[in-house]
């Protein structure tokens, strides 16, 4: 399996009137072909930024350095004008939220925006296209749907057109913004279907959530962030199994069905994060060591944690 | 033979037959009128009650009413038709005094946090605020103590007190939102979904400690929620609801162990999708169950009652098999 | 976090002006000789070192008529913008705190008051009260609520539907209480950026009236000065040190104000918008 995405040593720092938030701490991560990689973490974690920073959607007072490569091009140095036709053609974005649909547009628009923007399709095409995705996810009346605004349309319905507007047009990466926040249980196993169907029509798929049962489901792989620093990637299903990071079994057993044992202490500020590992004043398991240096990412068996355990 | 089976199981975890009802709806229905036209009915005839230290999960998807009902049993909308009781009287007809007892023992914690406190004002004021309302410090100095005291269970530093709701997290205002009911000592928590906005280990800590609180304090709770793992985990007795109705309710361990509803099993089961499907039959499931019959489509089906506690709204209990 | 106050430029010229104003009403309140010779020469005698800016039809120096305009200016300014305030806050917290009717019966009314030409019917007010002093004020603040009282009743409607009222009287709270501790603080922001920019309209407002006579002429204003330099040939003498002191400096009052007004108003904004905007 070839990797799609290369994220390299990835910084963002943000300047905020003198401050400096550290968003994102050197994160090594890459997408492979094919899988769908689950990027859990909380709020604070970072996660979005990630998604950000690969659709070049950062604003202006972020530093970023690093890179991130696509096909061996590395999407940060590359000439904006050049960056932004290459992820318009290859990267979709499935938003969170209905609030990222606009009101005033009917859905088939904003389903076939897209490919009508990257790919020349017509008008009529698009719309065409756009009833026949809708049909696909299981919709009745596909061209009613396709016709409607935002305020007309059920909450099933818009979560469909959202996923439609990711996979409207030929994309080989596809990026969820946390797709389940606040959706209730019934929502969820929608969304779950429906990305099983995206999955179809892409080469891989970068999920974030901080939604440990949803992730589980869907994705084949699952890296842990916590502030700004990736702790653990690993396979989906060692990572429920045996967690290796003291942070990912302290959130596991935050799980009702796991004993709903809540993790010590705050997530900390950004603005002043804890030295060394991030996670060390809320662990158990901390030494010395933990609060001043940042403990390197180590592979064990298959699994990369960033731990002194394993150092 | 199920049935039976059931009753056998009911004995053990009934509720103590002194427990005393503090909050109790009956028959309560609420219809939302659209400012353009049409109209909406949330909750269809719900009949509930709250007993002395039990928590209650009420279980339902986005749209069932749980939300409406939870505001309905807190005294904060008016229902449509139906009474509720506080302490054996209606709350419409409460007096002053009354009325101001009821809004000190029956607190309301809302969804999003982020809009549960006014962002003008410090979170210290807004803790030390309900204790203003209804005069339950003598002095500046008392309230302190109180405010300090109630903010240490909750674990909120002084330093968080003095800022505004901005300036701190998600997590840590819905703590200072459950400092400020929990001040005023009340005897039921209406929370609802105050979760299901959070990450998973602040989750894990905001229900610790309304756990907590409610084992020391011995207040009740009704807990709305979608959480299904959440509402095993955590309650006495359970509440499923669907279109505005409870179709099943009954003791936890029992609905989880064994659902009777066809709606509720398949809950369980993760083989629901979201709602779509809104006709006009007498039961909210009729479209997508697998047991319906001709009757399901005319009648509502009445509340099959089943031991002493327990309840189903489903014809295929009402007749035999 | 606390930000220090950092104003943009055009705040800091808002700012300038008013101050300068503000500079202008002291200095005022100094005795005459100070800055002004009492001496009365010849009328319409141009700018020179005895008369900074010259005499008037009257042989009154131009510079001590100026000053003692900017007090009625600015009192008038702010007495109609107290006032306007006033009603606009209330009309608007009552409409849409309360709802319903009250917010129907309340609404027609704004209306009503802000699709009348404010300009035709103050001046009809004012000749029909009369001139003076309170008249101004009273004509000024009478009719200029109605913006102050609808962008008031759209901020305490999303207050009044927001969850932490509703939690408010979950807990006992009674509505009065709810209007006075906690709508009016949230109100406060578009309450004080309108009350600036209503300092700005009643001195403009001031002005258009007195220049076309219904001014109260004991107590002479800038738009007096005007007026006095339309009527008593000032313009036909080509004595432009009368009306184009008073006309930069109605202007420039205006201006800072507006600015000062408009830069509260957006900081305001983007301090707030999160409210709301969810559930």
């Amino acid at each position: 399996m070839g990797s799609l995405i290369e994220f390299v040593d990835l910084k963002v720092i943000f300047h905020m009137g003198g401050m400096q938030v550290v968003a994102l701490r050197g994160v090594d991560l890459d997408l492979r072909r094919g899988e769908v990689l689950g990027v859990l973490g909380e709020s604070g974690s970072g996660k979005t930024v990630l998604i950000h920073a690969a659709f070049r959607l950062l604003p202006e007072n972020a530093k970023v350095s690093g890179k991130i490569l696509y096909q061996g091009k590395d999407l940060l140095s590359m000439d904006r004008r050049r960056a932004m036709r290459l992820i318009g053609q290859n990267f979709s974005l499935i938003p969170q939220g209905f609030g990222a649909l606009n009101p005033f547009l009917k859905s088939w628009l904003q389903i076939s925006e897209r490919p009508m923007e990257h790919f020349g399709v017509g008008k009529e095409e698009g719309h065409r296209r756009a009833e026949f995705l809708l049909g696909t996810m299981g919709i009745n009346q596909p061209s009613r749907t396709a016709n409607s605004y935002r305020h007309q349309l059920s909450g099933g319905m818009l979560q469909r057109v959202l996923v439609a507007m990711g996979a409207s047009g030929p994309s080989q990466v596809v990026f969820l913004d946390e797709p389940t926040k606040g959706l209730d249980e019934g929502m969820k196993r929608l969304v779950v279907s429906l990305l099983k169907k995206a999955r179809e029509r892409s080469d891989a798929m970068m999920v974030v959530s901080h939604d440990l049962g949803f992730l589980e489901e869907v994705s084949d792989r699952i890296c842990v962030m916590y502030c700004g620093d990736i702790l653990e990637v690993s396979k989906v299903r060692e990572f429920f199994v045996s967690p290796r990071h003291p942070y990912s079994s302290a959130l596991l057993n935050s799980l009702p069905s796991r004993g709903l044992k809540p993790i010590e202490g705050e997530i900390p500020s950004m603005v002043s994060p804890p030295d060394g590992c991030r996670f060390s004043p809320r662990c158990r398991q901390r030494d010395a060591r933990c609060a001043n240096k940042r403990p390197p990412m180590k592979a064990v068996d298959d699994v990369m944690v960033r731990c002194f355990k394993y150092a | 033979m199920m049935r039976s089976d059931l009753s056998g199981h009911l004995t053990e975890v009934q509720p103590s037959p002194g427990r005393q009802t503090l909050i109790e709806c009956r028959e309560v229905k609420k219809r939302f009128r659209y400012a353009t036209k049409g109209s909406f009915l949330a909750v269809d005839g719900v009949s509930l009650s709250i007993k002395r230290g039990e928590l209650l999960a009420v279980i339902g998807e986005s749209g069932s009413g749980k939300t409406t009902l939870a505001k309905i049993m807190a005294g904060l909308i008016q229902p449509t038709s139906g009474r509720v009781f506080f302490e054996g009287k209606p709350i419409t007809s409460l007096d002053r005094r009354e009325r101001l007892n009821f809004s000190r023992k029956v607190q309301y914690i809302p969804q999003y946090p982020d809009l549960a406190l006014d962002p003008s004002w410090y979170i210290y004021d807004s803790i030390a605020e309900p204790l203003r309302i209804h005069r339950m410090s003598s002095s500046r100095e008392e309230e302190l103590k109180i405010v300090r005291s109630v903010s240490a269970r909750f674990g909120l530093s002084l330093d968080q007190l003095r800022r505004k709701p901005r300036d701190v997290s998600g997590g840590e205002l819905q703590r200072a939102v459950l400092a400020r009911s929990m001040a005023l000592n009340p005897e039921v928590l209406i929370a609802d979904e105050p979760t299901s906005m959070l990450d998973p280990s602040t989750q894990a800590r905001i229900v610790r400690l309304i756990l907590d609180a409610q084992r020391e304090l011995g207040f009740a709770v009704l807990f709305v929620t979608h959480d299904l793992q959440l509402a095993r985990v955590i309650s006495d007795s359970v509440c499923v609801m669907l279109g505005g109705k409870i179709i099943e309710f009954g003791s936890a361990q029992e609905i989880f162990s064994s659902p009777l509803h066809p709606y509720t099993s398949s809950l369980f089961s993760g083989s629901t999708f979201a709602g779509e499907t809104k006709d006009n039959a007498a039961c909210p499931f009729y479209s997508q169950c697998n047991l319906r019959a001709e009757i399901c489509c005319n009648s509502t089906p009445p509340e099959f009652n089943i031991g002493r506690f327990r309840g189903v709204r489903c014809w295929n209990l009402g007749q035999p098999h | 976090m606390k930000s220090v106050y950092s104003p943009t430029k055009l705040e800091t010229a808002g700012i300038t002006a008013v101050f300068a104003v503000i500079t202008m009403v002291a200095i005022s309140f100094f005795p005459e000789g100070w800055f002004a010779s009492t001496s009365s020469p010849m009328p319409y005698s141009p700018p020179s070192s005895t008369n900074l800016l010259g005499t008037n039809d009257i042989g009154d120096d131009v510079l001590r008529v100026l000053l003692m305009g900017s007090r009625v200016s600015l009192f008038i300014g702010f007495l109609g913008a107290i006032v306007s305030t006033v009603i606009g806050t209330l009309v608007g917290i009552f409409a849409g705190f309360m709802g319903g009717i009250v917010d129907e019966v309340l609404g027609s009314f704004t209306d009503l008051f802000l699709v009348v030409p404010a300009l035709p019917l103050m001046i009809v007010m004012a000749a029909y009260l009369g001139q003076s002093f309170l008249n101004v004020v009273l004509v000024i603040g009478l009719l200029w609520w109605p913006t102050t009282a609808r962008l008031v009743r759209a901020r305490a409607r999303q207050i009044r539907g927001s969850q932490f009222v509703e939690g408010l009287f979950g807990i006992g709270a009674g509505k009065l209480y709810v209007v006075i501790r906690h709508v009016l603080p949230n109100v406060w922001g578009v309450v004080l950026a309108r009350f600036v920019l209503a300092v700005s309209s009643s001195i403009l407002l001031e002005a258009g009236l007195s220049f076309i006579g219904l001014g109260d002429p004991q107590n002479p204003s800038w738009g007096m000065m005007l007026h006095f330099a339309m009527t008593r040939g000032a313009l036909l003498h080509g004595a432009w040190w009368t009306f184009v002191p008073p006309g930069i400096c109605i202007s420039l009052t205006s201006l800072g104000f507006i600015l000062l007004g408009m830069g509260m108003e957006s900081r305001y904004r983007s301090r707030t918008r999160s409210i709301g905007e969810i559930g």
